[in-house]
């Protein structure tokens, strides 16, 4: 198991990182058929280097190895060389013509015709100044092949003969399975700040190499080892993405990364005088190596030296000084400095980071822990669990980016915010809000008491805070509406606040099963939800009027034959396929046991077992419905009319006809009661009106294939005038879908207003 | 000896244990223990699933409930190999607990059952539409760390 939430971050070329803040960063290609760490490594170890043979390479040199990925990324530069200066043999220059080609004077030189030298301080004849062909040798003069007199020897010069190749050796070889390609790269004569590749091989397993590339043959696509703010590019411009920041976004060219999460999972075992921590129920990652250890009670933090990820234990870089405790509460995380900082990648190389690109976020105490990222707009929101703030830059951060404070929400978690449009949908810790980038707007009044603390009030859902990192959020423009998965009960959501932005109305999904995860994506060329759910299952949301079958893959609806506590038999017909009906709930929708649903785990053709016991359990008068999504909706409450003595009540509803048997249940609720009222009376539904009561029984239930699609059922009428009268009334409605949509049109109450 | 329930592979069963000098479910006078107790879970078959976990404290502030939720999956490659046999569906388990106060040993059972419909990588806690020339994926990250992709989503 992992009890870390991944992170997902698309890079501008298209790639998928995968983060946790624990573990090394991931990515996807889409192409290749696993996914593997980002970014490149690093040699740890220079290059050696020695010349062989006589030639024009020339001068004084460094050289570096590199690694590159299947995409061409580079990763951070080994170690630079030692330098190596070449110079095998030199003379002096006594007089040189201003002729075609020059003829330099070099007395008892000992060149040959062919070889190369390396001419320098020649004063007058400055053309004679450069990498040369000797040709027409004497004794004491050579040609200077295909050179150009200009001007008048004065005094001067040296020249210096250099080698025909260079000899790479100790060529650190990659284990990594991201290198593919490695490069040496080396300085030229007279520049020391700029590189060049010298050797470029898919060869992965040697470790000595040469070149006979002289420093034209090197070209001028140079890399400058210093960049234009002057910092040192040659050992960590490249460097792998951060593990320790898990939540990232893209702007202008670079990928932004922040966060912070302390690793608190499970407990330790800490013992003074010793190094060794062991954990409990515990996931340490190699990662955590380097990060610090906090024990709670203890008056010391400790760097982490290293990690058994089998073992499950950590070594600490000194003694634990604390009281020996067998299963102490603690924290891992990176240094203090960490805390509040962001940092992005080499512009246009998103796998590639330079620790130095690093920058904090602004003091502020109410703020709390940064919770996440968003890119939005021409801006990056940098978001804390009570507090926004907003990172602009143009092109490189450290030059001319600044963070400035936002407005005072936050964000609960990285998942839990959408884009809407030209806004930002967010979840905090005080609700649901709206933010453009300037302005805010509360928007979950509607449902502001699931906030509240008091678990002593009446409210019917309470968010479980303790969960929030399961939390999450999607738009679904088809629709027009946003879900808000949030944990009522237990670790995943199994409920989400729903806010139509066309009707401007809120109202609560439940679902049979846990949904962690959600993401907005495509089927069949439109925009399409889909949520991750319990038992490795992906789910395309408002597809059908059913949670699972066909309508026509069997028998979804009938009459049950039999049943004990954990499996029903039903009457007539087969079951649908395993494969549509297995984690999908199974309603009782009429007779014995009505109002129940389970979960179908096991299913043969004519009998399904459920997850859990039924409570009432039911027989051969009950209906049963396969992968009926069950809804309810409620009134406000309505204050009956004074003068109701002389005006009748009732209530009617007007829905559109369905052509298979289907049912909704009407209850109605006196004044602040929260059990609906008997209604009092029996009733069959044969009798055309279409609904059916029995008496003690608070659902009128109706029969929504009634052609006309209405139903009124007449109240009691009159107002009693005592104190303990009837004076509101609320209606609700319930139902479970049968594989057609059902809608109601209206609900009308009569002698209510 | 309580049951603590029916679950799906994939699923968490919270363990929970309050320690005392008696093996009672809730003792009079729970008492911390020497060392963070221990469980094992066995099969119905006796074989052991998992082997002598250590729990943590559930809370700082009560010095002897312990609880972990441990999760139904398919065997761990991070940390200690627990044991070598994996949870099965239609099987019911044994939670054996251990501890000791002052070196004597106390012990307590519970069980569940696991019963059809899971599957042992357990929930997909993170979603990602990823749109490319070649293909759309959506890509999931499952409970128990792995990341999958799935190509061209259709309704099945």
């Amino acid at each position: 198991m992992s009890n870390k939430i991944r992170y997902f971050a698309a890079t501008p070329e298209g790639n998928l990182l995968i983060s946790t803040g624990f573990d090394a960063v991931q990515k996807w290609n889409g192409l290749s058929s696993s996914i593997g760490d980002a970014g490149v490594p690093a040699p740890s170890t220079n290059v050696a280097m020695a010349t062989t043979g006589q030639g024009g390479i020339l001068g004084t040199i460094t050289a570096y190895q590199r690694w590159l990925d299947v995409d061409g990324n580079p990763g951070a530069l080994s170690p630079v060389s030692s330098e190596l200066v070449i110079a095998s043999t030199s003379g002096s220059i006594t007089a040189a013509t201003s002729a075609t080609p020059i003829v330099v004077t070099s007395t008892a030189h000992g060149l040959s015709n062919g070889e190369f030298v390396d001419i320098r301080g020649v004063v007058g004849l400055i053309s004679a100044n450069g990498r040369w062909e000797v040709a027409n040798k004497t004794d004491n003069t050579f040609e200077l092949k295909d050179s150009v007199g200009v001007g008048t020897y004065d005094s001067g010069g040296t020249w210096r003969q250099g080698a025909s190749q260079i000899d790479y050796t100790s060529v650190d070889a990659p284990t990594d399975s991201r290198v593919v390609t490695r490069q040496i790269l080396r300085t030229k004569d007279g520049d020391a700040n700029t590189i060049y590749v010298d050797v470029e091989t898919t060869d992965l397993s040697s470790t000595s190499f040469s070149s006979t590339k002289d420093d034209d043959d090197l070209g001028y696509n140079g890399i400058p080892l210093f960049d234009t703010a002057g910092r040192d590019n040659a050992t960590s411009k490249y460097d792998e993405p951060p593990d320790y920041k898990p939540y990232m976004a893209f702007l202008n060219g670079r990928m932004i990364a922040t966060g912070d999460p302390a690793y608190t999972q499970g407990a330790v075992i800490v013992t003074n005088g010793s190094p060794t921590v062991t954990g409990i129920d515990t996931e340490f990652t190699s990662e955590m190596a380097s990060r610090e250890l906090w024990i709670k009670g203890s008056t010391a933090r400790y760097t982490i030296s290293s990690v058994s990820e089998a073992n499950q234990t950590l070594t600490l870089s000194a003694n634990y000084a604390g009281t020996t405790q067998q299963y102490a509460q603690y924290a891992i995380r990176k240094p203090i400095g960490y805390r509040r900082s962001f940092e992005w990648s080499a512009p246009f190389v998103p796998e590639g980071w330079d620790a130095a690109n690093s920058q904090e976020i602004p003091e502020d105490r109410s703020a709390g822990e940064i919770t996440g990222i968003v890119a939005f707009q021409r801006w990056v929101y940098l978001f804390a669990e009570s507090r926004i703030f907003r990172l602009s830059f143009q092109s490189d951060p450290a030059l001319d980016g600044f963070v400035v404070p936002a407005p005072q929400r936050g964000l609960v978690n990285q998942r839990s915010w959408a884009i809407v449009d030209d806004y930002l949908a967010l979840l905090d810790r005080r609700g649901v809000y709206e933010f453009s980038g300037n302005d805010l707007r509360d928007a979950s009044a509607a449902i502001q008491s699931a906030w509240m603390p008091d678990e002593d009030s009446l409210q019917t859902y309470r968010i479980q805070w303790q969960w929030s990192k399961y939390f999450h959020c999607v738009n679904d423009p088809e629709t027009d509406t946003i879900r808000w998965f949030v944990s009522f009960t237990g670790r995943y959501p199994r409920h989400c606040f729903t806010y139509s932005r066309r009707t401007k109305a809120w109202w609560i999904e439940e679902y049979p099963f846990g949904v962690p995860s959600s993401v907005l994506g495509k089927l069949g060329g439109r925009k399409q939800v889909f949520l991750g759910a319990e038992a490795r299952k992906i789910l395309a949301i408002n597809r059908g009027s059913l949670d699972g079958p066909q309508p026509n893959s069997g028998a979804i609806r009938g009459s049950v034959s039999s049943a004990t506590a954990l499996t029903l038999t039903i009457a007539s017909g087969s079951l649908p396929p395993e494969g549509q009906v297995l984690n999908v709930p199974i309603h009782i929708v009429g007779g014995k046991g009505k109002g129940q649903w389970r979960k179908i785990v096991v299913r043969s053709l004519t009998t399904v077992t459920v997850d859990q016991p039924w409570l009432d359990i039911p027989d051969s008068t009950s209906t049963y419905q396969v992968g009926g999504i069950g809804w309810k909706w409620k009134s406000g409450r309505m204050r009956w009319g004074v003068n109701d003595r002389e005006q009748s009540r009732s209530v009617s509803v007007y829905s559109r006809p369905t052509e298979n048997d289907a049912r909704m249940a009407l209850r109605i609720y006196i004044n602040r009661e929260t059990e609906p009222k008997d209604w009092g009376i029996n009733s069959s539904a044969d009798e055309n009106r279409g609904v059916a009561i029995e008496k003690d029984d608070p659902n009128l239930e109706i029969d929504t294939t009634k052609a006309n699609g209405k139903i009124r059922q007449s109240l009691a009428d009159g107002r009693d005038t005592d104190h303990d009268g009837e004076e509101f009334v609320a209606v609700e409605l319930i139902g479970v879908t049968n594989g057609e949509r059902q809608v109601v049109h209206e609900i009308a109450i009569e002698g209510a207003g | 000896m309580r049951y603590l329930g029916r679950f799906q592979l994939g699923q968490f069963v919270h363990l929970s244990l309050i320690t005392s000098n008696t093996a009672e479910e809730y003792p009079d006078a729970p008492t911390a223990p020497d060392a963070a107790p221990t469980f094992s879970i066995y099969n119905s078959d006796g074989s052991k699933v998992i082997t002598n976990k250590r729990m943590p404290l559930q809370h700082p502030s009560e010095t002897a409930l312990f609880a972990v939720d441990q999760m139904l999956a398919c065997l761990s490659a991070l940390g200690p190999a627990y044991g070598t046999v994996e949870f099965e569906e239609g099987r019911s388990y044994f939670v054996r607990y251990e501890w000791l106060i002052s070196t004597a040993a106390f012990a307590r059972i519970d069980y569940f059952d696991v019963i059809p419909g899971g599957d042992c990588r357990g929930a997909y806690t993170a979603l990602e539409f990823y749109e490319r020339p070649q293909a759309d994926f959506v890509v999931g990250a499952l409970e128990n760390g792995t990341v999958e992709k799935r190509r061209g989503p259709s309704i099945s």
